[in-house]
């Protein structure tokens, strides 16, 4: 097990799959209607999306907000350093959000690993899901 | 971790001005503690993305429409983005996908942004519209932009202080008429550390590019510097600010002569950008040399690269070519006879909206603006760059 205390930006208990992504815009790269990776089709719903490197469009707030309102809206966000654009969309979804993922730590993820976050934010990695 | 609030601002987060103001005071103070900042800063002027029915869908439309009827007013100046048809002519040049339902989606939008208070420019260059001088903006005033080429040109040509905000962070910030004091906002993180050397003769293809690379390799928190062989023209400016927006998440770029600082920047080392890199990129993303159509004016143009455009353009085009601009910026070049012109050469214009934020039938295009090709080339099935001049040529050789 790997261990390691994110900072909670939008506190939450978490536990589920982890889909990873190098970087993303939200706007372009994800269809929140159903709840996909535009670029491979993966599902977000419900998962636990890290995301090495945020970008581009700063409609990207809606969309994080659009996937609550169509109900696909993954179970945290994890990034190594967080920005307005994400921590907006966040907040008016109510999606827990967490920053402060050590790069190695995220180079070291396997899509699909399991995830597990505590209230005070201490993730852990290697678990079963 | 705290923020500091004055009575005023803690009185709108208690609901002295009613429940709209206090939610958009929450979502801003949360946004201040978790960047960090220490104390929120009054705006002058929001710009908000993010009205496209086409881009924020049935989930922006609720959201709007919640906000407005719980009786969000905004308390400064607020203009927006392009919508997803043009209003005057929705089923216009033939390019665009229009629904009823569509129209009805944008419709409620627009309502909710026009009870809400805001000026209905629609146009992702609010600063090329005669309006623009009405809200009396200099250099050094801190505003809430969401579209990140606005925000980019506004830092880096205006002067204006602006942080990349969400789409609905700045709707917020125009309702309470505050954002979080962070970032650009503060006058030494617009100071430059690292400055990259271009050597290729450059064009806003060259700068689209050229902002690729940045946002792949500039890992400062503060802005790059860019020293270019020349002096870049207006329009070439607005497509390397909206092209370091789409690609990555640069809000300002500093250039010698045109950005203004209130000192001047001294660059701790200088790099240069590999020539080849960029060369071999542009070869990568030529655009086929029979398109569809050609695409101009992502970000808005102006009516300066419109009269380039028109001298450029020496006989009718034989391709398509699709221009897109204010409303404003329209109506001016009209009223000096420059559309009659250009339409008179095969030309065709959109007002108030764009390909991005709409829907389009599956088609190939070549622009010259990088942001388009970003957003485009994941939808249709071939999008090419090139720079004005070659873009003329493709069109008038069909």
């Amino acid at each position: 097990m790997t261990s390691v205390r994110l900072r909670p930006i939008v506190p939450g208990k978490v536990h589920g799959r982890i889909v990873k992504v190098g970087s993303l815009s939200f706007y372009g790269e994800v269809d929140p209607e159903r709840g996909v990776l535009i670029g491979d089709g993966r599902s977000l719903s419900g998962r636990v999306l890290f995301i090495g490197r945020s970008r581009g469009s700063t409609v990207g707030s809606y969309v994080i907000y659009a996937l609550r309102y169509y109900g696909n809206a993954p179970a945290a966000i994890v990034m190594v350093e967080s920005e307005p654009i994400v921590i907006t969309g966040a907040i008016l979804a109510g999606i827990p959000l967490f920053e402060g993922l050590p790069r190695e730590m995220f180079s070291n993820v396997k899509d699909g690993d399991c995830a597990d976050i505590d209230n005070s934010g201490v993730l852990n990695l290697g678990g079963d899901c | 971790m705290s923020v500091r609030l004055t009575k005023e601002e803690e009185d709108i987060l208690e609901g002295k001005r009613g429940e709209a103001a206090a939610r958009a005071m929450e979502v801003i103070v949360k946004v201040a503690e978790s960047v960090g900042a220490q104390r929120l800063v009054p705006i002058k002027h929001a710009h908000i993305s993010g009205v496209s029915y086409g881009t924020i869908g049935e989930a922006g439309a609720a959201f709007l429409e919640e906000l407005a009827g719980l009786g969000a007013r905004f308390a400064v100046p607020a203009t927006v983005n392009p919508i997803g048809y043009d209003p005057e002519e929705p089923q216009g040049a033939g390019v665009l996908r229009v629904s009823r339902e569509f129209m009805r989606g944008q419709q409620r939008i627009l309502r909710s942004l026009k009870r809400m208070g805001a000026d209905l420019l629609l146009t992702c260059t609010p600063y090329y519209a005669e309006e623009f001088r009405r809200y009396d903006l200099s250099v050094g005033d801190s505003v809430a932009w969401g579209e990140s080429s606005a925000v980019a040109y506004a830092n880096t040509v205006l002067g204006l202080k602006t942080n990349r905000e969400g789409g609905p962070l700045a709707l917020m910030a125009a309702i309470v008429g505050r954002t979080y004091y962070y970032g650009l906002h503060i006058p030494a993180n617009r100071l430059p550390r690292i400055a990259y050397r271009v050597q290729e003769g450059v064009d806003e293809a060259v700068l689209g590019v050229v902002a690729e690379y940045l946002a792949e390799n500039h890992n400062d928190d503060k802005p790059p510097m860019l020293f270019l062989p020349r002096t870049p023209k207006d329009y070439e400016i607005r497509e390397l600010a909206a092209a370091l927006g789409a690609a990555g998440s640069i809000a300002m770029a500093v250039l010698p002569g045109i950005t203004p600082l209130h000192k001047d920047p001294i660059p701790e080392r200088t790099l240069d950008i590999p020539a080849g890199r960029i060369r071999a990129r542009l070869r990568d993303l030529e655009p086929p040399d029979k398109p569809d159509l050609v695409f101009i004016g992502c970000p808005h143009t102006s009516f300066h690269e419109l009269s380039i455009l028109n001298s450029l353009l020496r006989e009718k085009a034989r391709i398509p070519v699709i221009v897109t601009l204010s409303r404003s910026v329209y109506n001016r070049a009209k009223s000096l006879g420059l559309i009659d012109m250009l339409e008179g050469k095969g030309v065709r214009f959109l007002r108030g909206t764009c390909l991005i934020v709409s829907r389009t039938a599956s088609i190939s295009v070549a622009t010259n603006s990088y942001k388009a090709y970003f957003y485009l080339s994941r939808r249709l099935p071939s999008v090419g760059l090139a720079p004005l001049r070659r873009l003329v040529e493709i069109a008038m050789a069909g």
